[in-house]
């Protein structure tokens, strides 16, 4: 195809925009890192834009090494881990039942999942209902109440519809039940749409600050991102009356038991809380339209 | 298999005995839907009978069933619409869904189309993988490192400023009234841009090629074609994301504006979701904060229906 000018222009322009898009993007983690990997006191003096001036790694040391950190950190592994397992074996396994298109009643337990995505009762009445389940500050309230979710059905249902009927019907000529066609052929055979799921899952889990801040009252349950909230919050707004863990990285810096500045070790928390997703990311960065998109849309 | 509706049923005895065979087959896959069927009942269905709470008073020892009905039915309606601040909630509400509305629905199409545009396939891939990785960053994550970007002290954007303008003051964006509104909006469209993409841009793929190849005979340029074309083919998917824009308009997104709420701004950040989080479940008036929820459901319900209305109308786009 020949250009003409403006296209050329065009071209142009449009290149500029992606690579501003991604620079704007992608700096705020790049000034975050070197904060967090700078010498605390020498960032003081400002003039930080790209790399740390001092290298090291104390920032993070100091924030790991503080007790109820480490702990809340040990919350959102454990519970980012055992959400995501459990959830994504209940959840395949409802798709892989209702992808069979003969079984009685399979339009009508749709519907029925399918209302609760258009009506709910509010949070309030979803508070209370947890409450009177005894879900409020227990641990659990992470686990239980996110075990199933509407959009992955429809999509692994989606994906467990398409897989060719010969692979099964033959399974089942050799005698196999159910369970083993969903061990053996369903799980194998989808692993990529179920490992992008499950990525969606367990960031959903890792990220969630909400359940720690509004279900849970005793500190050492809070998942790190509540925690990392709860700090930046007193950090900034409330500097006069500091409770809990700013004030513990406040005295911390001052007597000297750590050569961190409140601030670094926000940023080390930062970073600490965000290197797993971006670690994930690559592997799984190909699946994810096909992982976001059920078919209607796609046609 | 056929399906059991297909087969002429001969006596009812014989069409329920089939039907029980049928489910008798697939047993375990009845234990595998079962939980499901549990879990949304207690998560899902409980809660909307749980909306009764609006008309009933709170009680912490009876339990929901038997705490007595409020008198009248509408007390914590009229408490909830007599309420000094109501006014400035729902200003408040309005004016930061629609201002999100205006900036961040746009934009993404925008995206879309120019990333359609580009011509080398390999850059594309990576403009979009690198658009993308906000949309997996915690808010919690997102309003600490605001906090630090705009930090009045030595924060990059403060830093940036006064090379550019010697007369700049350092400014405390995350603590100033009139600096919420754009740190909010600016930082929703940082986060959602690249993901928003996705959408559109199935639905740009979606498009016959054909077309493209008439318009290029027929001499059309490609600023042209994405005019002509693109954007035309993908009215459907716009319009149908617009008017499920608007039902969210008056949930107005819940996480940043509470992270960024601070005594400072509460005058343009408090929202009926924030005033329902902090009057109900901070300080347990349960009832107050359902009536809340329910005229905030009811609104969003309505604007729907109306925009839906007006589209249908107009453009032959419908939800329903």
């Amino acid at each position: 195809m020949k250009m003409t000018k403006p296209q050329k222009v065009f071209n142009v322009f449009n290149i500029a925009m992606m690579v501003l898009l991604c620079v704007v993007t992608i700096y705020p983690f790049i000034y975050v890192l070197a904060y967090a990997l700078n010498d605390s006191i020498d960032t003081l003096r400002g003039g930080l834009w790209l790399f740390p001036r001092k290298f090291t790694f104390d920032n993070i040391i100091a924030t790991l090494n503080d007790d109820s950190i480490l702990n809340s950190f040990l919350i959102s592994v454990s519970r980012t881990v055992l959400g995501t397992v459990i959830g994504i074996l209940l959840c395949s396994m409802l798709s892989f039942a209702l992808a069979d298109k003969e079984l009685p009643g399979r339009k009508w337990i749709t519907k029925y999942m399918f209302i609760t995505t258009m009506f709910s009762g509010g949070i309030v009445a979803y508070f209370l209902v947890l409450r009177s389940l005894g879900l409020i500050n227990n641990y659990l309230v992470y686990i239980i109440p996110t075990l199933y979710g509407f959009h992955p059905f429809l999509i692994m249902r989606a994906n467990f519809e398409n897989m060719p009927r010969s692979i099964e019907e033959s399974a089942r000529m050799d005698g196999a039940g159910d369970l083993r066609v969903y061990f053996n052929f369903v799980l194998p055979l989808n692993k990529p749409i179920i490992a992008t799921q499950a990525l969606f899952t367990a960031v959903g889990h890792w990220n969630d600050w909400f359940g720690g801040m509004f279900y849970i009252n005793s500190d050492h349950l809070k998942p790190a991102a509540t925690v990392l909230y709860e700090i930046v919050s007193q950090a900034t707004f409330e500097s006069s009356s500091m409770s809990s863990m700013n004030a513990r990285m406040n005295t911390m810096y001052a007597s000297g038991a750590a050569t961190s500045t409140p601030q670094s070790m926000q940023m080390a928390f930062v970073v600490i809380l965000t290197i797993p997703i971006l670690m994930m990311y690559p592997f799984v960065q190909k699946y994810f339209v096909q992982g976001t998109m059920v078919g209607s849309i796609k046609e | 298999m056929t399906p059991i509706s297909s087969k002429p049923v001969v006596n009812k005895a014989s069409y329920w005995k089939r039907l029980w065979q049928q489910i008798w087959k697939r047993r375990t896959k009845y234990l595998m839907i079962i939980p499901a069927l549990v879990f949304f009942l207690v998560f899902a269905y409980l809660p909307m009978v749980g909306v009764l709470q609006a008309v009933k008073e709170p009680s912490f020892t009876k339990g929901f069933i038997r705490s007595p009905w409020a008198n009248p039915w509408y007390k914590y309606f009229k408490q909830f619409f007599n309420n000094y601040q109501l006014g400035t909630l729902v200003t408040n509400t309005l004016r930061i869904s629609i201002l999100r509305l205006i900036t961040g629905f746009p934009a993404p199409i925008i995206l879309a189309i120019l990333l359609n545009e580009l011509r080398s396939t390999k850059f594309k891939r990576v403009v979009q993988s690198v658009s993308y990785v906000p949309h997996f960053i915690s808010w919690a994550v997102v309003v600490s490192m605001l906090n630090q970007l705009l930090s009045p002290n030595g924060g990059p954007v403060n830093s940036l400023m006064s090379l550019l303008n010697p007369e700049w003051e350092p400014y405390w964006f995350m603590g100033e009234e009139e600096a919420f509104l754009p740190v909010l909006l600016i930082s929703g469209i940082w986060k959602g841009l690249g993901w928003s993409t996705i959408v559109y841009l199935a639905a740009i793929a979606g498009i016959n090629t054909e077309l493209y190849e008439a318009a290029y005979i027929d001499g059309a340029g490609r600023i042209r074609m994405a005019f002509s074309i693109t954007l035309p083919c993908i009215s459907g998917t716009i319009g149908l994301l617009f008017i499920t824009g608007v039902g969210g308009l008056v949930a107005a997104g819940y996480d940043p504006i509470y992270l960024m709420q601070s005594p400072a701004n509460k005058g343009v950040s408090e929202v009926i979701d924030t005033y329902i989080m902090n009057v109900g479940i901070k300080s347990g008036r349960f009832s107050l904060a359902t009536a809340a929820g329910v005229v905030q459901g009811a609104l969003a319900m309505m604007l729907v229906v109306i925009t839906n209305f007006i589209f249908k109308r107009t453009t032959e786009i419908s939800m329903w």
